[in-house]
């Protein structure tokens, strides 16, 4: 560290702020890889009258009349390949 | 072995310590007698008398040179231009005569080494250059000029003549070791070498400090001007009128007057302070300006004195304080000899390069207080930056010197602290040997960077690593075919692939999702839920892949993926279903495989976080780039 001072001289706030911010950002890094934290993905709650319905969840119009579940994100997520095709 | 002879004027008894050839001065009538081996004293002239030296240097003072006890026989006064300077001589115990060179407020010892027949003559030799006398004693030229006798006093050891002139050159060695070429006056022999060194009183054992503050008065206002070096005062700028007067001789006499009313005289005269480790006293300023394409700059330089190194050589007692645009650069000389050219424009010292920044003709505008040089309005030198910041290496060349300083850059704070100033101009643009502390600040942050990269590398491997016990199911699958209606109209059962229950162990953890397609030429997709049997609570997420290949003109290629990974986020613990539909680009569609495992860190989280990082070293690093652009853009040469 002396050795580091020497050539680069006595680091300034600018670095020092560096610091704390790097440190931060690491430390909420190793709290999330930690606890499994992850972006949210699509969620939602199914809606309680289809626990009755005939199939339950598992009928295919509840999957594909689009109005399947509750929730924040309510759209069917899709991928950019349905009905489009790329390639050769 | 001292003998006496008698003043062939007044009579007075005069001692004779030095062997013949020799000249002795009655000390009552100041008349020369010239003593030659064989031969009676001879009376010659009658010596001007010389001002008191004002130290503790005197005729018949003794002390001690490299271990031996000597005393002081006499002094001469010499004289180049207006500047007067004297030369002591002194015998040791021993028998060996020296001299003590006492110019410019410096004292310097002088051994004779011989006369050097290889030198060059007066005329061939140019500042700056390199000379070899003899092999392996090479020096630099710091000056040329020619000494006259102006005057003298007690016993000296030659034959001494008023109005003699003396061609000398002084030289510096590598070290800083010192010497001086004397070619006498009508003489054919080669020149001697004189071989010296910096001293200061203490060092020849003598106590007495030397020339304290003493005034005089302005010859245009009478006002009284403090001088604070003594005899050492070359030229002195009234701070009342602003007239400068020179020495010349031993009175003064008006200067050129002043180019400019425009000194700031931030740090005031007389003022004292601590820089850097030095006790110190501003005694004058100088104002000076240059013009390049047709710009007008100015700068002014403070000038100090070393408090507690009176009587010592240059280096130990003068420094000064460089001021432009609110920069301060705090310089002190080196030897000429110690700075040596790095071949392609720059200059080495102590081991440094410093790189050629600018070279201007500058002009004395100002001068106030006092200075130990000749100086005055009007004058000019050639001034060359050469720059390693913080450091900064100055020449200063007129036709027959070369003065080599060494800048520090001082910070305004440092400056405001040193001599305890109420407030300092706010700096402006960067100076030439300003520290880049962008720099040092984006070297640091990428230090701290890759600390932080290597600290997020091992969280990630460290948890991924524990992943891999986490795996919640791993399945291939076929897709199904739609269902038709019950035959009572009941709607068909959905046909996507149900896992078994899956019993999820840890709570609110992330899953990864990965799958692969068998498809060929073709893409899949996969919409993927994850229902959590208890709450009803579901996390979806889509991948795909897409395989194609082929040959075109007979090169074989391919592109896509057959794998896709994704993650589902805040999955809650116990069972689980996993739901998965697939469309593909041509029924039916091939099997995939899928596995789910639980709490697996992301890499494009640790990525990006790197990448976040390492903005600010790359932006310091920006900006440290356009500090260096703004510095080289006021140098003369294009280096940056």
């Amino acid at each position: 560290m002396q050795q580091l001072i020497k050539i680069l001289g006595r680091p300034r706030g600018s670095v020092l702020l560096f610091a704390v911010v790097g440190t931060l950002l690491t430390g909420g890094y190793a709290y999330a890889a930690a606890t499994g934290w992850d972006w949210n993905s699509h969620h939602g709650t199914l809606a309680p009258e289809v626990r009755t319905s005939h199939h339950g969840y598992r009928s295919y119009s509840y999957w594909h009349d689009s109005h399947h579940w509750h929730g924040p994100t309510f759209f069917f997520w899709s991928s950019p390949y349905r009905g489009y095709r790329w390639g050769k | 072995m001292s003998e006496t002879i008698q003043c062939g004027r007044c009579n007075t008894q005069l001692p004779v310590m030095l062997p013949p050839p020799c000249t002795s001065i009655c000390p009552q009538c100041r008349m020369a007698h010239v003593i030659k081996p064989g031969e009676s004293p001879r009376m010659t002239e009658e010596m001007p008398a010389v001002p008191p030296a004002g130290g503790p240097l005197k005729v018949g003072v003794e002390g001690e040179w490299e271990g031996a006890p000597f005393r002081i026989t006499g002094r001469t006064r010499l004289s180049q231009g207006t500047a007067r300077w004297n030369e002591w001589a002194l015998r040791t115990r021993n028998g060996e005569v020296h001299f003590l060179s006492d110019a410019q407020g410096a004292l310097h010892a002088l051994k004779l080494r011989g006369p050097r027949a290889n030198a060059p003559s007066p005329a061939s030799l140019v500042v700056g250059a390199r000379v070899e006398l003899e092999p392996g004693e090479v020096f630099h030229v710091k000056e040329r000029g020619e000494s006259v006798v102006v005057g003298a006093e007690g016993e000296l050891p030659f034959e001494l003549q008023l109005g003699t002139r003396t061609a000398f050159a002084d030289l510096s060695s590598v070290g800083g070791a010192l010497g001086t070429l004397d070619w006498r006056e009508g003489m054919d022999a080669p020149p001697d070498l004189w071989d010296g060194y910096p001293v200061v009183p203490g060092d020849l054992g003598l106590k007495a400090a030397r020339g304290g503050a003493n005034t005089i008065s302005c010859i245009s206002c009478h006002n009284t001007v403090t001088v604070h070096l003594g005899e050492a005062t070359e030229t002195v700028g009234c701070p009342k009128c602003r007239t400068v007067q020179v020495r010349d001789g031993d009175a003064w006499r008006g200067a050129a007057p002043a180019i400019t009313d425009a000194l700031d005289r931030i740090i005031p005269l007389g003022a004292t302070g601590g820089l850097r480790g030095e006790a110190l006293r501003c005694v004058g300023v100088t104002g000076r300006s240059c013009v390049v394409d047709g710009e007008t700059y100015r700068w002014e330089e403070y000038f100090l004195v070393v408090e507690d190194a009176r009587g010592g050589p240059v280096e130990a007692r003068y420094r000064w304080l460089a001021h432009q645009d609110g920069h301060w650069t705090f310089l002190r000389p080196v030897s000429i000899g110690d700075v040596v050219s790095d071949g392609v424009g720059g200059q080495m010292y102590q081991g440094d390069v410093f790189r050629e920044f600018s070279t201007v003709r500058a002009t004395v505008d100002e001068v106030l207080g006092e200075q130990p040089f000749l100086v005055q309005p009007g004058d000019q030198a050639i001034m060359s930056d050469y720059v390693a910041p913080p450091r900064m290496l100055s020449l200063e060349a007129t036709g027959n010197e070369e003065f080599w300083t060494l800048g520090d850059y001082v910070s305004p704070d440092e400056l405001r602290d040193a001599f305890n100033l109420r407030e300092v101009p706010t700096p402006h643009g960067v100076a030439p040997c300003q520290p880049n502390s962008a720099r040092q600040s984006a070297w640091w942050m990428l230090i701290l960077t890759l600390l932080f990269s290597l600290v997020i590398m091992l969280i990630y491997a460290s948890v991924s690593r524990g992943a891999k016990d986490q795996t919640l199911l791993d399945v291939a699958v076929s897709p199904t075919v739609l269902a038709a209606p019950g035959p009572d109209g009941t709607p068909p059962a959905d046909p996507a692939f149900y896992s078994d229950p899956i019993l999820v162990p840890l709570d609110r953890k992330n899953v990864q999702v990965n799958v692969q397609g068998e498809v060929d030429n073709a893409w899949m997709t996969f919409d993927v839920a994850l229902i959590h049997e208890a709450s009803g609570e579901v996390r979806g997420t889509a991948l795909d892949v897409g395989y194609w290949h082929g040959v075109e003109g007979g090169y074989s290629w391919s592109e896509g993926s057959r794998v896709d990974t994704s993650y589902l986020s805040d999955v809650r613990q116990g069972t689980n279903v996993l739901r998965v539909d697939v469309e593909c680009e041509r029924k039916p569609c091939p099997p995939y495989r899928l596995q789910l495992t639980s709490h697996v860190p992301r890499p494009l989280y640790a990525f990006l976080l790197i990448l976040l990082l390492a903005c600010f070293p790359l932006i310091a690093f920006a900006y440290a780039q356009y500090f260096e652009t703004q510095r080289w853009m006021n140098s003369t040469h294009s280096a940056g």
